[in-house]
């Protein structure tokens, strides 16, 4: 037998296959059978990628992109700045002496059908108040002394002394209406109970949770879209690969490296995100000197990594507090700029030891800053060891103040930048990670000046207190603003992001 | 053959125990705990205590370890700290999806291995045996991954003939939902698997068809492809069955990879996040599942051995 005839038989076999896997494809590529899991605007649906959602608790988090579908709070404010809009709370009044404030709230209903009651923020004050169970709203709430229910619609808080109105508002702002008997994290880890403009229908943990529109919703004609899918994935380069075949309508908090593959064919939206913040433990060598921490600090190139890691996408900043606060001050980052020259005369003057290890966490980008940083610091005299470490590891040896050095976010300050002093453990007044027992008093000082300033003269003051204690402490330099990045569909319109990174879906709609 | 088997079932039972310390002794050794993670990136250290406490992370290792064995004794495997489900739910939703994922894989690696392994094992200097060759070279040499990408770009990105992302419909329900939406990643798995299982069966059919018996039975006048089909195939099946069952077994593992690579919801990708997330119970759960699997499947490929060589029993 010779191999033409055989080669020739097979050969027309495999051709058959070829030709029948070819055949195959457009059918299943045009199948929109019944079953098909996954999305594609109709309409009004939406599907959108995004990282996974953990929890519906909006105690527990300060950024989680769907919490706002579910939960109304009292105030919003309009997107890119600080005007505030009445949201859950229709009016309210701030006491002629910065003590209280009296809120009516809006006569609206939690997506059970129950009318929302000032009871029901007096239990959600109780569990801010609660330091086991308040999660992100302890420190904001702190100037809060107690909740009245002054009748069904009205609740009076008294403050424990006189407080800034922007402190009121921001508090306001990130204020849930969650019904009282619902108002716990056992009770809102798996399902959420608010009035916002989406009800859950569908939460699996590992691939989807789906929305639907909140018939009830108080903002009447809003939300406009039916129903909204969110696809989590784990992987940033298949949701962009989800995106660009059509799998999804949109992709959330996209890597700064997906921008330039995706904005001829997409928009690419920004939020204003949080901010890169590099930080040096004081309350360890060698950065228990704070004329070394002072040298450090400026040479760090802000320009080079806001071009380099960040695409040029991004704001500089010195001080870890946000621009479009009023307390943001742009002139440090002139006084205080890039100098290398000026950073080794600083450090030969401070002295001691010259070399310390950075962990550099698994955030995209992370390690590229810490490169241009370790680079520069080296230009100086100033050895830098990094130490790649997986995402919770380093959380963990963070909020242990085990971390000689790193570059870590910090959350939005909204209007007050008092705030600077909450969340995260880096920045606080007490239990501060970075600066252990040696937490300058004069920036405990200033972040109270900040927070009870009521007149325009004092808070002025306070704010450039607070810039100067937190510049000439060093530990927590500012890098720049992250934006929080997405990318939509062009048919897709409406789409907002509010100042702490919350997606605002009661707009969104499609062409 | 009963004393084999129960020999078998014991040295499983030892494995299973030992890999459940191991795992656990593993999962808890990477720094940081779920705790961190489920507190999110704004919390401070006392809510990080707290949420800890709530979740029973401040006990001791050993005592958590042995609540979840007194757990698992009795059938609860424990709950996910993200959703609060049970684990074995928490399985039982991801098992269907990886077993149809490993089933279509292993399929189209056999439907592309058996007659590429054949054709190289019967004529080997044909042109076409050159060229498939030159597959099985590229097949094995490109990394499963770097394959995924392509065809996510080619098929889905460029040309959107499929979707770029996996996701488990059921096939008994909808089959051609569910081949559209598992078809690159089976393919992605099936191309590496059909590979490996074609060396070793062109191998070892080549071997067989130099044997004696071979010659013998081709004197007696039986047709060609009775030869190979009746007489050579099946000695020369033995190792590829080993081979198609450690495969088998890895493909019901979970493969990780391509499941990230895909979004596909089944185990490996459950698996990868709960490591991520420091979920305890279902690393633990799922891994037990693996372990259990890859155990079983050994079991079944030795029985196998046994029933094509009785040879092997009688040992």
């Amino acid at each position: 037998m010779t191999d033409l005839p055989g080669l020739s038989r097979r050969s027309l076999l495999v051709s058959a296959g070829v030709a029948g896997i070819a055949a195959a494809t457009p059918g299943l590529a045009g199948c929109g059978a019944s079953g098909d899991p996954a999305g594609g605007a109709h309409g009004d649906r939406l599907t959108l990628g995004t990282t996974q959602i953990m929890q519906f608790d909006p105690y527990q988090t300060n950024s989680a992109l769907h919490i706002h579908s579910f939960y109304s709070y009292l105030i919003d404010y309009a997107p890119g700045g600080y005007r505030t809009v009445p949201a859950g709370a229709e009016k309210w009044t701030i006491g002629s002496d910065f003590r209280s404030v009296t809120i009516t709230l809006r006569a609206a209903k939690f997506h059970d059908g129950r009318a929302i009651s000032a009871e029901d923020v007096v239990a959600g004050v109780k569990r801010a108040l609660n330091p086991k169970d308040g999660f992100t709203l302890v420190q904001p709430s702190e100037f809060i002394e107690k909740a009245t229910a002054v009748d069904k619609r009205t609740v009076r808080i008294d403050f424990h002394y006189a407080v800034a109105e922007g402190i009121v508002l921001d508090w306001m702002f990130s204020f849930p209406l969650v019904p009282a008997d619902h108002n716990s994290g056992a009770a809102l880890a798996n399902k959420p109970a608010g009035s916002g403009p989406f009800r859950l229908v569908e939460y699996d943990p590992n691939r989807r949770l789906r929305l639907a529109r909140n018939a009830d919703y108080w903002d009447k004609g809003k939300p406009r879209l039916k129903e909204i899918e969110f696809r989590f994935f784990q992987d940033d380069q298949a949701m962009v690969s989800a995106l660009q075949s059509g799998d999804v309508d949109g992709a959330m908090y996209l890597e700064f490296n997906d921008v330039a593959q995706l904005k001829d064919q997409f928009t690419v939206a920004q939020g204003s995100g949080r901010m890169d913040i590099f930080f040096m433990n004081g309350g360890m060598p060698p950065f228990d000197n704070v004329r070394l921490r002072q040298a450090l600090a400026r040479a760090i190139d802000r320009e080079k990594i806001i071009k380099q890691v960040r695409f040029g996408i991004g704001d500089p900043v010195y001080a870890p507090i946000m621009p479009g606060s009023a307390g943001f001050d742009k002139s440090y980052l002139t006084s205080h700029a890039f100098d290398l020259d000026a950073a080794a005369r600083l450090l030969k003057k401070a002295g001691g030891e010259r070399r310390a290890t950075a962990a550099v966490s698994s955030d995209p980008g992370a390690s590229q800053m810490m490169q241009i940083i370790q680079d520069d610091f080296k230009k100086i005299g100033f050895e830098l060891t990094l130490k790649p470490m997986e995402a919770t590891a380093f959380l963990n040896d963070l909020f242990a103040g085990k971390l000689e050095c790193c570059v870590a976010n910090q959350p939005n300050t909204l209007q007050s930048p008092g705030l600077v002093a909450r969340g995260r453990a880096m920045l606080p007044s007490q239990d501060n990670v970075m600066m252990k027992n040696r937490v300058p008093q004069s920036y405990i000082d200033a972040v109270h000046a900040c927070n009870t300033a009521t007149n325009a003269a004092a808070q002025r003051d306070a704010y450039a207190r607070l810039n100067k204690v937190i510049v000439d402490g060093a530990w927590a330099v500012g890098i720049s603003t992250k934006k929080s990045l997405a990318g939509l569909r062009r048919q897709i319109s409406g789409y907002a992001v509010d100042q702490r990174d919350y997606l605002i879906l009661d707009n969104l709609r499609t062409r | 053959m009963s004393a084999y088997l129960l020999r078998r079932v014991g040295q499983f039972l030892v494995v299973l125990v030992l890999a459940s310390i191991a795992v656990w002794a593993m999962v808890y050794a990477l720094p940081g705990d779920a705790a961190t993670v489920l507190a999110g990136p704004d919390a401070s250290g006392p809510q990080i205590a707290a949420t800890r406490a709530r979740l029973g992370l401040d006990k001791p290792v050993v005592v958590q370890y042995l609540l979840w064995v007194k757990g698992a004794v009795t059938g609860h495997l424990g709950q996910s700290f993200y959703s609060a489900d049970s684990v074995s739910h928490t399985l039982a939703e991801r098992i269907p999806a990886t077993v149809q994922l490993a089933v279509l894989g292993m399929l189209l690696a056999l439907l592309i291995a058996i007659p590429i392994g054949t054709l190289i094992a019967l004529r080997p200097r044909s042109l076409l045996a050159r060229l498939l060759h030159g597959y099985l070279t590229a097949g094995l040499a490109i990394p499963s991954f770097w394959l995924a990408l392509l065809l996510i770009i080619t098929l889905a990105v460029r040309t959107h003939a499929l979707p770029a992302t996996g996701d488990y419909v059921n096939f008994w329900q909808h089959p051609v939902a569910a081949l559209r939406w598992s078809i690159l990643p089976a393919i992605a798995v099936a191309v590496h698997g059909s590979c490996i299982i074609a060396r070793f069966l062109a191998t070892s059919l080549s071997e067989v068809m130099q044997r004696d018996f071979i010659r013998t039975v081709r004197a007696k006048g039986v047709r060609e492809s009775r030869v190979v089909i009746r007489h050579a195939m099946r000695n020369a099946a033995l190792p590829t069955v080993t081979v198609v069952g450690i495969q088998l077994g890895s493909l019901l593992g979970g493969t990780v990879v391509i499941e990230a690579l895909f979004n596909y919801p089944g185990l490996g990708r459950l698996l990868y996040t709960s490591i991520g997330q420091r979920d305890y119970a279902v690393v633990q759960g799922g891994v037990l599942f693996v372990v259990v699997v890859f155990l079983v499947l050994n079991l079944l490929v030795d029985l196998l051995y046994a029933y094509l060589d009785p040879r092997i029993r009688l040992a």
